[in-house]
């Protein structure tokens, strides 16, 4: 997309480049609210976690221990809710991404006016609270809801089925909140497919399925990918769904950080549990980049 | 054969549609829901009433959460418009070591949960009086307002020229003349949309404001949780389709401030590259 104006500005740096030279810092007040209100509040986390956890008033200053770590890495409880939410989010990566794709697709296939359409569809619950859409789950959701009943009405079931309050509610949830902006990444992508690549193949004699799966599919690699990334990262912080579309026998970190925080006031305890967490996005996110990149390099190549 | 009918094809917008409707049910029940006149949360009736937004519309427990998250909303936006055009403009077009840095230090908040934000601007503000105030939770939500205007004014002004910039400032226009008469024009539509992202970003967030505000400063998505895990009254799906409302008024505003292709790229690509 940007490739012409950047090889423009490259041939004109040697007309001002003092002038461009500074201009970067005009990033500088962005970077310094980054730096203020991210950085500092992380570092501060990092010492919390490695104080000593006094009852009644959250943390010891000026202690050292590594006992926050200790515990999250023995105690089978963390552990357990580690994987509980690594597990969930793996699973609603892949229900995302099946679920995605065929509508990413449609909408670079469809007319200007069905484009139009389907992306009021999608951004739409993108611009919508996440509590609104879960309220919406738990209506459908609930034991003598929605879909219990239309389905006992038909006489498809005799009693209510379990779909909420429990890991398929949290999937149902998260799949929702995340669905759209994995629609949104993989069709953006798509759009930059070149179609001849397709019609070639097809040219040559591939059916319709095969140039898709040979052509089509390896070329949006990228794009899956990113929205994997996305959801996956998504899930592992999410708290809301957990919360209101769980149970409280499949724990999510975030919940457990919160409660550490807010009713247990174990400060080091929900700061290492908050530092695991964000320690696990940067290694996902740095893993993602690089896998970007050699899959970028393939392209090109 | 239509090829348009082919067994592929018919597949791949079947299963579209499987995600449409997937996508839509919930809003389309609690809108439903909202105009019912039954007091408890249960499957909606056919029955029409409005009581609930009478309710939601004169009751100060949700009128006064209303507005401090219009107050909120506005003022980050505000806020990361100031920091974030600045930061567009210097990136835009620029390339190398530093710019990769400066842009990873702009997006990086934008890419973590609000969770991790929370906790640690909970612990930090209490220490520096900034927590339960507006300005604490303005800023807060400018962590994600702020990226997101910074790509849509980024992506506005990477794709336009850069002659009539350079044509003022060699005709002896200072930097600032050339940025209010020149520059700022040609990005406008990237600015209000970004002004429209970091607003409809902010008034979402619950998770930072469930941390972060106190009773006088309490917004609209925390009084919605509050309501969702303690006591479910339809009033809470009135307001809910007034969030949905809202959400529908910022999607046409943003397919015309910069189209189908614009709205698109924007809330994706970038977002997705860095």
């Amino acid at each position: 997309m940007g490739d012409g104006t950047a090889s423009e500005t490259r041939g004109g740096a040697s007309r001002g480049s003092w002038a461009r030279l500074d201009r970067v810092w005009l990033a500088l007040p962005a970077v310094v609210l980054t730096a203020l209100f991210f950085i500092v509040p992380i570092m501060f986390m990092g010492r919390i976690s490695l104080s000593v956890h006094e009852s009644g008033s959250a943390y010891r200053e000026g202690t050292w221990t590594l006992d926050s770590y200790t515990t999250l890495l023995t105690d089978g409880f963390y552990l357990r809710i580690f994987g509980y939410t690594l597990g969930v989010s793996l699973l609603v990566t892949v229900l995302g991404l099946a679920l995605a794709y065929p509508l990413a697709y449609w909408i670079n296939r469809c007319g200007p006016r069905l484009k139009v359409i389907l992306l009021f569809a999608v951004i739409v619950p993108l611009w919508t609270n996440i509590l609104v859409l879960i309220y919406g789950w738990l209506i459908i959701l609930s034991p003598g809801g929605a879909l219990n009943d239309g389905l006992m009405s038909l006489g498809l079931i005799d009693e209510p089925l379990r779909v909420v309050y429990n890991t398929f509610g949290v999937v149902i949830g998260i799949v929702q909140i995340t669905l759209p902006y994995s629609i949104l990444i993989m069709a953006a992508v798509l759009a930059g497919i070149d179609r001849s690549l397709v019609e070639s193949a097809r040219d040559m004699g591939a059916s319709r399925l095969k140039a898709f799966l040979h052509v089509t599919l390896p070329l949006s690699a990228p794009g899956i990918a990113s929205a994997a990334t996305v959801i996956f990262v998504w899930a592992m912080g999410e708290y809301a769904s957990p919360q209101l579309l769980g149970s409280s026998a499949g724990k999510f970190v975030s919940q457990e950080i919160s409660s550490q925080f807010l009713t247990a006031f174990n400060w080091p305890r929900g700061a290492g549990l908050a530092v695991t967490l964000f320690s696990l996005i940067v290694v996902v996110l740095v893993v993602a980049q690089s896998v970007a990149r050699v899959m970028a390099r393939r392209n090109v190549a | 054969m239509n090829p348009r009918w082919s067994l592929p094809s018919l597949s791949y917008r079947v299963l579209g549609l499987i995600a449409v409707i997937f996508l839509l049910s919930p809003l389309v029940i609690v809108v439903w829901l909202s105009f019912g006149s039954s007091p408890y949360m249960a499957k909606p009736s056919l029955d029409f009433s409005l009581r609930w937004y009478e309710e939601i519309f004169t009751a100060s427990r949700w009128t006064g959460p209303f507005q401090h998250s219009l107050i909120i909303a506005a003022g980050s936006s505000v806020l990361s418009l100031l920091l974030a055009t600045p930061a567009a403009l210097g990136l835009a077009k620029a390339q190398g070591r530093r710019a990769t840095g400066l842009n990873f230090g702009v997006m990086v908040p934008f890419f973590m949960p609000g969770l991790i934000l929370a906790v640690g601007l909970l612990m930090f503000a209490s220490r520096i009086g900034l927590s339960g105030t507006f300005p604490g939770v303005m800023i807060a939500h400018s962590l994600w307002g702020t990226p997101i205007a910074y790509l849509a004014i980024r992506a506005v002004y990477a794709g336009t020229d850069t002659a009539a910039e350079e044509a003022a400032r060699v005709l002896g226009a200072g930097p600032l003349r050339t940025f209010f008469l020149v520059t700022l024009p040609s990005i406008l539509p990237g600015v209000a949309a970004g002004a429209l992202f970091a607003f409809v970003i902010s008034f979402n967030e619950f998770m930072m404001s469930l941390f972060l505000t106190a009773p006088r400063t309490v917004t609209l998505p925390v009084v919605i949780w509050t309501s969702l895990r303690y006591e479910v009254s339809p009033a809470v799906a009135a307001i809910a389709s007034v969030f949905i409302g809202i959400s529908v008024i910022a999607v046409i505003i943003g397919l015309r401030l910069v189209g189908t292709r614009g709205l698109l790229q924007l809330t994706a690509v970038d977002a997705a590259k860095r």
